[in-house]
């Protein structure tokens, strides 16, 4: 009778296990310099203030770039609007994509729907004050430079060119940039999509979704 | 006969000249209607026996343009030993056109000119890619 017991809590503690294991390993991994990057934030679109927390249990890519930029911005939203066309609608559903300018002086948020609405739609263009993107710049671990000139002069402003791809619960867990290929960007967008699935059906067998 | 032999030797120079400096893979990416900057891209091979110095770059349908480097760095001269080239390319240096005079269109024809340290200025003309779909140029 002891015996008996004794075997079902033991099979039962290593199937939960094994289970914990499983879902774990449904995540990919991600590199320890990524640990602690990211974070919460608040800009402006052409529709209202927009928060990374917002998007809470979507996969999400994020890019910071400027309008004024001929090559590597460009670039880098071909490379999102191609991974995302190439999703089905109901992976699409659950995927966002953020373009932030890091040049305000020139780029409003209804200017810059109209640029991101040319690569794709569902881009949603977004900036702030100054203030606001430097600490931006702080957390992502980016650079920019836009220099001291007048909004109408033609300046080019230097800045890092990741694109980060951002889990479920929004933390940064790989990087590409403007040259990945877009099937591989879109693979990724499928792995975390599926390891977001997995967690969120694991979270409701345990009560503990909100 | 006589006439052919003058009419070759007056054409070789011209053959020379257009031989000297190659000019391959030239486009222009199609900038969203909103923007006022694109970025034109082209390889230049100098098969002359001399240095090729540019100093500038003008373009048709731009206000200014000029030579961008790597990461947006202006460049005031590009320098292409003899026997080598020069990229400007996807993701690397690029000729950059400013305060466009008009939105470009797919399949639109732009003419630049490069400004030589010697010699005459070299003219190309680029098409405009839509580069949304294309993986590559």
């Amino acid at each position: 009778m002891w015996r008996g017991a004794m075997w079902v809590v033991v099979m039962l503690a290593l199937s939960v296990g094994a289970l914990t294991c499983f879902i774990q390993h449904t995540e990919p991994d991600v590199p320890a310099y990524l640990r602690g990057m990211g974070g919460d934030f608040t800009l402006r679109s052409a529709h209202g203030p927009v928060s990374l927390h917002d998007f809470r249990g979507k996969v999400g890519l994020l890019y910071f770039g400027y309008t004024h930029c001929p090559d590597a911005c460009p670039m880098a939203l071909s490379v999102i609007a191609r991974a995302l066309r190439g999703m089905s609608a109901a992976q699409r559903d659950r995927v966002y994509a953020l373009f932030v300018s890091v040049d305000p002086k020139r780029d409003t948020p209804e200017h810059l729907q109209a640029y991101t609405a040319f690569f794709d739609r569902r881009i949603i263009g977004l900036t702030g004050t100054t203030r606001q993107l430097t600490a931006l710049a702080v957390k992502y671990r980016m650079d920019f430079e836009v220099p001291q000139a007048p909004a109408d002069a033609a300046y080019t402003v230097r800045h890092s060119r990741f694109i980060y791809l951002l889990d479920a619960e929004g933390r940064v867990v790989a990087l590409f940039d403007e040259k990945t290929p877009s099937a591989r960007l879109r693979r990724a967008l499928r792995r975390w999509l599926y390891a977001a699935s997995v967690r969120r059906m694991w979270k409701d067998t345990q009560g503990e979704r909100r | 006969m006589k006439r052919w032999i003058l009419v070759v030797l007056c054409l070789l120079p011209v053959w020379v000249q257009a031989e000297e400096v190659e000019v391959r893979d030239a486009w222009v990416r199609l900038p969203p209607p909103v923007a006022d900057t694109a970025a034109a891209y082209l390889r230049l091979i100098n098969h002359g026996g001399r240095e090729l110095v540019l100093l500038g770059v003008r373009a048709n349908v731009a206000g200014e343009a000029m030579f961008h480097g790597p990461g947006m760095r202006p460049l005031g001269t590009v320098r292409i030993p003899a026997g080598g080239e020069y990229r400007f390319a996807p993701g690397a240096a690029h000729v950059m056109l400013m305060k466009l005079k008009q939105p470009l269109h797919a399949g639109d024809s732009v003419h630049l000119v490069l400004r030589r340290a010697k010699g005459k200025p070299i003219q190309v003309e680029l098409p405009v890619r839509d580069m949304r779909r294309l993986e590559r140029p």
